[in-house]
């Protein structure tokens, strides 16, 4: 709050009245500057203009201005920081989950015991195909307990979305005692698709060993099964898209290829396989690509 | 529902008064306009003033009065701006960054110019014989919002404006760029 003059000071007040009336009401000589309502010589003007701050004040006001100068030292990087958080999810929610990974990646390690973060982290790596990385971020989030209904939500969401990818443990157990070139692990593989026909990761390891033998049709048929249970199976569209590719589809395999990318505008292997239906479809120079 | 009187308040948020009187000095100090008394801080109302001349440029008397919304502002949020973000966005509590929102916020309360800074650009610019017009016109607004400021302190608006300018405002800007 400012007040004129009219409204305080006493003291000047009254040695206006004591003071003849024209002259300098602090120092009474007779020259003093016109055009103020108050008169007051240049010298007391300057002096009063001056008026000392307290040393109480001055010290706070040092203080004050320490922590100006450290918030603004502080800014650039937090702000950077900050920008990049909010543009990673703003990327995620527009499917960019590459971009929002690399923005991520260096916050998550920081802010490593944020929940908030650690899960946008994970659905970065979920959807980025980082695989591995994914499970051990879903195992380390299953040991927290959470207080954030959301964010317990969300964890679920994406434990579910990546349970999509795993194999059972007993059908693990089992496969894992034969060997691939073993004849008896397609029979036991079979056998347990039998008993779980809709199982992802039965199928997906069928579709696996179906590309070892070349098998490119089933490939294919497994891939489009899978989708039908599961239609936004990441690995699956990579399997129908890698079939058509093998099997010479190229259109099919240009219009899928482009199908996952207008879902997921980064999805490196969709971007692969383009330029590599591209090359091929340039090779063949014209000819039918499609057989 | 209960009642924390605004005295309570001003007490705790003591830096921004101080902030606040110290600017209308330094805007007096800057204008050669001599200054008689000044509190930079007292528990009553006011909390805070400065008594100075009646400055002989209109324009002078309108940033002495204003001045502190600026400063108090812009010292508000760039002291809290960084220490708002890791608190809101990655929840990771710092005493140091706490200090930081309670001193921005603080400071950014008491921004908003009293009614006796109204008053003051009242009397001298808008009723002033040598004030030009343009000045007059500018200045009207400005004694209208300061006054609705000022009621507006009964139902928090100055506490509002600090909290919202240093706390949200920051993260608004952001979002805004991201």
């Amino acid at each position: 709050m400012e007040y004129e003059q009219e409204e305080g000071m006493e003291a000047f007040h009254d040695q206006e009245m004591q003071a003849p009336t024209n002259c300098c009401i602090s120092c009474h000589s007779p020259s003093y500057e016109d055009g103020y309502s108050t008169k007051l010589c240049t010298e007391c003007r300057k002096k009063l203009s001056q008026y000392p701050i307290d040393k109480k004040v001055k010290i706070g006001a040092l203080l004050v201005l320490a922590i100006f100068i450290f918030s603004l030292t502080l800014l650039p990087a937090r702000m950077k920081l900050g920008l990049n958080y909010a543009q990673a999810l703003k990327m995620m929610e527009t499917h960019h989950y590459k971009s929002a990974l690399n923005l991520l990646e260096p916050i998550a390690q920081k802010y490593s015991k944020e929940l908030e973060v650690e899960i946008a982290y994970t659905e970065a790596l979920l959807y980025s195909s980082h695989l591995p990385e994914a499970d051990s971020m879903i195992q380390k989030l299953s040991k927290v307990s959470f207080s954030d209904n959301g964010l317990l939500k969300k964890a679920q969401q994406l434990s579910d979305e990546l349970n999509h990818y795993r194999l059972d443990d007993e059908h693990v157990t089992l496969l894992d005692n034969v060997e691939e070139s073993d004849p008896k692990y397609i029979k036991l593989l079979d056998s347990c698709l039998a008993k779980a026909s809709n199982n992802e990761g039965l199928l997906l390891t069928r579709a696996r060993y179906a590309l070892s033998q070349d098998n490119y049709q089933e490939y294919e048929t497994l891939g489009k099964r899978l989708l039908a249970i599961y239609p936004h199976h990441m690995l699956a569209q990579k399997i129908v898209l890698n079939s058509y590719f093998l099997q010479l589809k190229y259109k099919e395999a240009a219009a899928y290829a482009a199908l996952i990318l207008k879902d997921s505008p980064e999805d490196e292997f969709a971007m692969t396989m383009q330029q590599k239906i591209h090359a091929a479809l340039n090779s063949t120079d014209g000819k039918s690509s499609t057989l | 529902m209960f009642f924390i009187p605004s005295i309570l308040i001003t007490i705790l948020t003591f830096p921004g008064v101080v902030v606040h009187e110290l600017a209308h000095q330094l805007f007096c100090r800057l204008f050669g306009v001599a200054v008689f008394e000044v509190k930079y801080f007292q528990v009553g109302n006011p909390a805070g003033y400065v008594i100075h001349e009646q400055p002989k440029n209109p324009v002078h008397q309108l940033l002495i009065s204003i001045g502190p919304f600026f400063l108090n502002t812009i010292l508000g949020i760039l002291i809290a701006f960084p220490a708002i973000l890791p608190i809101a966005q990655f929840g990771e509590p710092n005493m140091l960054d706490y200090l930081m929102i309670y001193l921005g916020v603080s400071i950014a309360i008491h921004a908003f110019p009293s009614t006796g800074d109204a008053n003051s650009i009242w009397q001298i610019v808008v009723h002033g014989e040598n004030t030009p017009l343009w000045l007059k016109i500018l200045c009207f607004p400005i004694v209208v919002i300061i006054y609705i400021g000022a009621i507006g302190s009964v139902i928090w608006l100055d506490f509002a404006y600090g909290v919202g300018v240093a706390v949200f405002l920051p993260l608004w800007i952001i979002k805004l760029i991201a």
